[in-house]
């Protein structure tokens, strides 16, 4: 007996000393994090800097970059796409955010929904859908020409404009679902405030209500942004060779000329590009705001650059000046004229939704040709869907790797979140941002680094590889989801149950968990969303008879457009719309 | 020396504020029933009720916060029922301070007077005095989120005084803070208050605050005016039975009107029997009715002469609180019945003993 308590607070003693108590419960995610996430980035780096001859270190696969222009190009390209599609993507999507935010709870979540569904659309649907809206003998093209308003076809896609529209549809929910937290955070007091204090239309909204919405706006743009450079389906298909981005000629490196010391380069620059613009970013906001709805605007703390503030007051007090002829819009009340601002937002929920409302009626056509609207309707492809063993059996395979990994993603991420939630420890904030790197890392780069060790250990066109590759990518999502619902958890209730008898194991199974069941069940959904979704690593890791739908569906496109897709793509709209019901029932109750 | 009076002072004072039948409906649910009132020019006026009497709802009519679903506001003698709330000019201070949270304390106090435009050394000169004047100066360049309770309420006070608007509106201001912290910010309002002269209209549930700041203090319930007076005629001379309850400590005896006795006052039959008192300005007509008396009119012993009413009650308890023992009495039927007394002195009786005890006619008002 003694012998057992003496042993217990010995351990107790070697815990303390590392000062990580409960910290240890994140010991799982963060070892596997560390595994195939940085083990595989840490191996990049390094053949990065392998010489071709030598052993040791060598810049050479560097200078062959900066040598040859046509990847300096692409490079800067894919800058440029990105930069312009976070702005787009935040500019356009602020005012709807603004609206969202200003909703009650109820009525939010159900338009909130509308944003949801196109976020989690796979990206595959919804460039598939742009391409039979901008194509050439496109769904826009037929209606400008048949009403006559151009004479021959507009070239929209397969150029800059194709790719930035495919872009901005995808990247704008993301950008809203940002910026909505952070401005259903402002005070709705401090606009009437100023209102009383003798601020104007224009006044009120550049000095107060843009200043406290900021740290949104510039997450919003930081997301989008980081998320756009390691693009390539897009690019691929609604670009042409001027879009080209880096993404893409990271795979063909790997893929086709299998040159991985280059492909290493390549995603060490990507990397390396998305850490500064998060260095940018903490510098001015913290990194802390990105997942807190705070509003508390520019850091006061941080005010190395006092300076800065001062000037941007300026800027935003310029912005007012500016903005004063149009004060008299919104004398009345909120918010500019009512016609207006339901035309804009109309116009902007219908961009969103654009892809779903074009591929349901398609994949119904009788015809061969995707033309919109059918002219006659079967369900042929749907036939042609259920009775293919190719598309069955990759369906099947891209459920049980869903599966799977929302189990693992919810058990690693959940475990990390409860550590987090219970520690005060001082590496909690390092390990805050280890849990969230998936995320932040380019997709593409996590897939090359992951081909590289998968490669090594056997791994390759299995299922296992490809459930640590999606748990891997969900584990931000299930951290992020479990972690809010234990933010508002009353710990007091395990103190209770404790007083009352039970122990540790009964505390967990019959007042924890029960309680927290909503946002386990919803971050297991979005974990298997994030999987059944995912292409960038499938690409890699899966191949030939062990296709997942993503890649199924991806190697059809390059092949040839066809109703089958369209069919395809409607059961993933399905599957993804249910889904997400789901989670939002189970959140409500 | 013949000192001439300026003519503007001899003529008589017209309403700062003119409240002309402003009411607020929500569908079938009424806010506020069509309500009439005047402040006066430097007046200090209190809305006082409980939550959903309305109060709120005509001081957000009055900032323009809220439109009115019908009447009047006038100021100065002009209509401003459709003016902007920006050009209105008020100084408004929230319950919750709204203080904006990425400008420091200093650029807080100065927003309104960038806002109209000052020269940037007034602005600085008018900053530092007011935040002097709250004692806040050295704090100029802390952000709200980094002050006490105490403190961003005086940065809110700051912000609404340093523009010097005719007229403050101000809805619980005091409402977040503690009892001890609220007192010492009742006299820094008032203070406020007359060294500049203000308009002010004050909203509050909490009556002892009314009673120790107001000029005037207008009692609501149930989305209408019950009073409307200085603090000592709402807490003796009460009107309605919910303002005598709501405000200090009464005594309520229930009962009907019977007549009038030989000196005019009003006869109340009552359980424990029946009473002379005054008749409240606003009642003449039958139905139920109650007799108030405050505590502390009310004397141990019998009657000493005319012109008193005498009443005997059951002694249930002797309370002790500080300044005076407060003696608690049943009547016959239940009804409680309370005095004030000298903690020194005896009272001459034990608990569950009959006692007899008396007021002075005067002192005693019925109303319904």
């Amino acid at each position: 007996m003694s012998s057992v308590t003496s042993n217990i607070s010995a351990r107790g003693g070697a815990l303390s000393r590392l000062k990580l108590g409960p910290l240890w419960l994140a010991a799982p995610a963060l070892a596997f994090v560390a595994v195939f996430l940085l083990l595989p980035m840490l191996r990049l780096i390094g053949l990065s800097f392998s010489g071709e001859e030598t052993a040791g270190v060598s810049l050479e696969h560097y200078q062959h970059l900066a040598d040859t222009p046509i990847y300096m190009r692409i490079l800067w390209i894919t800058f440029r796409i990105s930069i312009l599609t976070a702005f787009f993507s935040v500019l356009l999507g602020y005012p709807v955010a603004a609206w969202l935010a200003r909703l009650p709870d109820s009525r939010r979540n159900k338009w909130l929904f509308l944003v949801l569904l196109p976020f989690w659309t796979s990206y595959l649907v919804k460039t598939f859908a742009w391409m039979i809206m901008l194509g050439d003998r496109g769904l826009f093209n037929s209606i400008l020409t048949g009403t006559g308003v151009t004479d021959g076809s507009l070239d929209l896609m397969y150029n800059e404009f194709g790719v930035l529209v495919g872009m901005v549809h995808a990247m704008m929910p993301l950008a809203i679902l940002t910026m909505v937290p952070v401005m259903t955070g402002i005070d709705q007091r401090l606009p009437l405030a100023a209102g009383s204090l003798g601020a104007k239309r224009a006044q009120r909204f550049w000095l107060i209500e843009f200043p406290l919405a900021m740290p949104g706006v510039a997450a919003g743009g930081l997301l989008t942004f980081i998320t756009s450079l390691g693009f390539f389906i897009v690019p691929a298909y609604l670009g042409g060779r001027g879009q080209t981005m880096l993404a893409q000629i990271i795979i063909m490196q790997v893929q086709e000329l299998v040159n991985w010391a280059f492909a290493a380069v390549l995603s060490v620059m990507l990397v390396a590009a998305a850490l500064v613009a998060i260095w940018i970013y903490d510098q001015f906001f913290g990194l802390s705001s990105l997942t807190q709805a705070s509003s508390t605007g520019a850091k006061g703390s941080k005010t190395g650059a006092q300076w800065l503030r001062g000037a941007g007051q300026k800027v935003l007090a310029g912005l007012a000046w500016i903005c004063s002829p149009f004060n008299r819009l919104g004398d009345r009340g909120d918010d500019g004229p009512k016609p207006v601002r339901a035309a804009y937002l109309g116009v902007l929920f219908l961009f969103l939704l654009a892809p779903a409302i074009i591929v349901l009626p398609l994949a119904f056509t009788a015809e061969q040709a995707l033309t919109f609207p059918p002219p006659s309707y079967s369900t042929r492809w749907f036939s042609e869907y259920f009775g293919s063993q190719i598309w069955i059996s990759a369906t099947l395979r891209s459920f049980g790797v869903a599966f799977a990994t929302a189990i693992l993603a919810t058990l690693l991420g959940g475990m990390a979140a409860l550590a987090l939630a219970r520690s005060d420890s001082k590496w909690g904030k390092a390990v805050f941002g280890l849990m969230l790197a998936p995320m932040i890392v380019p997709r593409i780069v996590i897939a090359v680094g992951l081909f590289y060790l998968m490669a090594q250990i056997g791994l390759v066109a299995s299922n296992i590889g490809l459930i640590i590759g999606h748990t891997l990518l969900a584990i931000p999502f299930t951290f992020i989801a479990i972690g809010a619902v234990l933010k508002g958890y009353d710990w007091r209730l395990d103190q209770a149950a404790a007083t009352l008898g039970a122990g540790r194991i009964k505390v967990l199974r019959l007042i924890t968990l029960p309680l927290l069941r909503g946002g386990i069940i919803s971050a297991a959904l979005f974990a298997f969303v994030t999987s059944f979704d995912e292409l960038t690593i499938a690409l890699f890791i899966s191949g030939g008879l062990k296709s997942t739908l993503p890649k199924q569906m991806w190697d059809d496109m390059y092949l040839q457009l066809n109703p089958t897709l369209a069919a395809v793509s409607v059961v993933v709209l399905v599957i993804v719309t249910v889904i997400l019901l789901l989670a939002q029932r189970v959140q409500k109750s | 020396m013949n000192i001439s009076t300026p003519s503007a002072a001899t003529a008589s004072p017209a309403a700062k504020i003119r409240i002309d039948g402003l009411s607020k409906t929500y569908g079938t649910f009424t806010a506020l029933e069509p309500t009439t009132l005047d402040v006066q020019r430097g007046e200090f006026l209190t809305l006082l009720g409980p939550s959903g009497s309305g109060k709120t709802t005509l001081l957000q009519m009055v900032s323009g916060l809220t439109p009115a679903t019908s009447g009047r506001l006038s100021i100065d003698g002009e209509n401003w029922t459709d003016r902007p709330v920006h050009e209105r000019g008020m100084g408004l201070v929230f319950q919750h301070y709204a203080l904006f949270p990425h400008m420091t304390v200093e650029e807080n106090v100065a927003f309104p007077l960038k806002m109209r435009n000052q020269p940037a050394d007034q602005i600085r000169a008018a900053v530092a005095e007011t935040l002097e004047k709250v004692q806040l100066d050295k704090f100029a360049h802390r952000f709200p989120r980094e002050l006490s309770g105490g403190q961003q309420q005086r940065v809110a006070l700051a912000r609404c005084f340093v523009f010097r608007p005719e007229i403050i509106l101000m809805d619980e201001p005091l409402g977040a803070l503690d009892k001890a912290l609220r007192e010492t910010m009742q006299l820094e309002i008032r203070r406020l208050h007359r060294e500049f002269g203000t308009t002010l209209i004050y909203v509050t549930h909490d009556q002892e605050e009314a009673l120790v700041m107001s000029d005037r203090i207008c009692v609501m319930n149930h989305a209408k005016v019950e009073q409307l007076g200085t603090p000592s005629q709402i807490y003796s001379d009460p009107e309605t039975i919910f303002a005598a309850t709501f405000i200090g400590h009464s005594n309520l005896l229930q009962g009907t009107l019977a007549g009038t006795d030989d000196q005019g006052n009003t006869l109340i039959r009552t359980a424990a029997g029946t009473f002379a008192g005054r008749m409240g300005a606003r009642d003449a007509d039958a139905g139920a009715h109650a007799l108030i008396v405050r505590p502390e009119r009310v004397s141990l012993g019998a009657a000493t002469g005319p012109g008193m009413n005498e009443l005997r009650a059951t002694l249930r308890d002797v309370v002790y609180i500080g300044s005076d023992n407060r003696l608690l009495l049943d009547l016959p039927d239940g009804t409680e019945f309370t005095l004030r007394r000298d903690p020194g002195a005896d009272i001459g009786a034990e608990i569950g003993q009959e006692i007899t005890v008396h007021w002075p006619i005067e002192a005693g008002r019925v109303v319904s």
